[in-house]
């Protein structure tokens, strides 16, 4: 029932190829480092429990990719709920930490206001726009990934943008051109 | 302007995960989710195994409230059972389980009673799975053993979701979402009891529940 060196090499292979893509989705879902990296450790061991199915399937990335999203909205609930003690910093008391240092050469008042901002967001609306606008999936595909109607991903994806537009200065109305 | 995918490209552009502490860690959390599966897969069997035995003794003439059930150590369970009827049944179930049904020739007395029924001793073969009032139903979801009336799901893209079941007295908390008592999906209460589900698919499982 244990998996060989070679599944574990390969998965590792695997990890190496995507993690950087899942924990940047992870950041953008958390708003948070420390959230995102247990995000997406969370979301490798549930792959790695499943490697031979998943390594098997035709589109193991997208795999983990549901399983991320799935993941951290389960996750949210979980802690809302009360039945899963919350181990992490609350998130809005992250965000007004010191969690926004600067790592990169964008503007970092920009990071900042995203990342802000996207947090101010449900966290079904933030897998939204995560899903539509970073990973590039279709509506219908995002429905899918969420389990929402079509519909329910449109007004979300709606509702989330005017929600943002005022907070991200650099915002284009459409939010995306 | 720049559009959302820009900024939040511009945003995680330099952030990059410890790739090795990723993996590794992921391995070890991994290996530890399988661990747990297998072991609700094996008390799953232990309880198959139990009720097997139970329905070969009834079958063969006994009946479950003459008999006398006494496990033993590992995963075998002893029936200590003077039936009336007139042959031992001597069943092994260890191709299947590595379980063991062991059927002893008739006590002296031939007087049958559950006085006797001890609990499962420690370390034998895990807690007792409690019984659950109701079944999930939802096509690909698997349930773990009941133990203080929660039991844990897991579902075909590893999703989880955790299911307890309550009594009625509790019910109008939970409906009403008092502030620390809100589930994803609250049932209906049936026979004292109401179910809450919290988790990945609670809307579906919740639909799927069949109640005993």
């Amino acid at each position: 029932v244990g998996t060989t060196p070679s599944d574990q090499d390969e998965f590792a292979r695997f990890v190496h190829a995507t993690g950087i893509q899942l924990y940047r989705t992870a950041l953008l879902l958390t708003g948070d480092h420390h959230l995102a990296e247990d995000l997406t450790q969370t979301t490798y061991a549930k792959v790695f429990a499943s490697w031979r199915r998943v390594h098997r399937a035709q589109n193991p990335v997208g795999y983990a990719r549901t399983i991320l999203l799935n993941t951290f909205l389960s996750h949210r609930r979980l802690r809302r709920s009360g039945e899963q003690p919350g181990r992490a910093a609350d998130l809005t008391e992250t965000l007004a930490g010191s969690t926004y240092e600067a790592t990169s050469d964008a503007d970092p008042s920009t990071r900042v206001d995203l990342l802000a901002a996207l947090a101010r967001l449900s966290p079904t609306d933030r897998a939204v726009l995560v899903a539509r606008y970073w990973e590039d999936r279709s509506i219908t595909e995002t429905a899918g990934d969420l389990g929402l109607s079509e519909a329910a991903v449109r007004t979300r994806s709606k509702r989330a943008l005017e929600r943002l537009r005022p907070l991200v200065l650099d915002l284009s109305p459409e939010g995306i051109m | 302007m720049n559009d959302l995918p820009t900024l939040m490209r511009a945003r995680v552009e330099s952030e990059h995960p410890d790739l090795f502490a990723l993996t590794t860690g992921s391995i070890r959390r991994g290996r530890r989710i399988r661990h747990v599966r297998y072991a609700g897969a094996a008390l799953a069997s232990a309880a198959v195994v139990a009720g097997v035995a139970l329905g070969a003794i009834t079958l063969a003439g006994g009946h479950p409230s003459a008999t006398e059930v006494q496990p033993a150590a590992g995963q075998s369970l002893d029936i200590s059972s003077p039936a009336p009827r007139p042959s031992p049944i001597p069943l092994d179930l260890s191709p299947v389980t590595g379980g063991k049904l062991v059927v002893p020739p008739k006590a002296a007395s031939g007087v049958h009673s559950l006085e006797n029924l001890t609990p499962m001793a420690p370390g034998t073969v895990g807690p007792r799975p409690e019984r659950k009032p109701f079944r999930v139903t939802l096509k690909g979801w698997t349930c773990g053993p009941a133990a203080d009336e929660k039991f844990d799901c897991i579902g075909p893209t590893d999703d989880g979701a955790h299911v307890v079941w309550r009594p009625a007295s509790d019910h109008a908390d939970w409906a009403n979402g008092s502030p620390d008592k809100q589930a994803d999906w609250v049932s209906g209460v049936h026979d004292g009891v109401f179910v809450t589900i919290d988790g990945a698919a609670a809307q579906e499982l919740g639909a799927s529940l069949v109640w005993k």
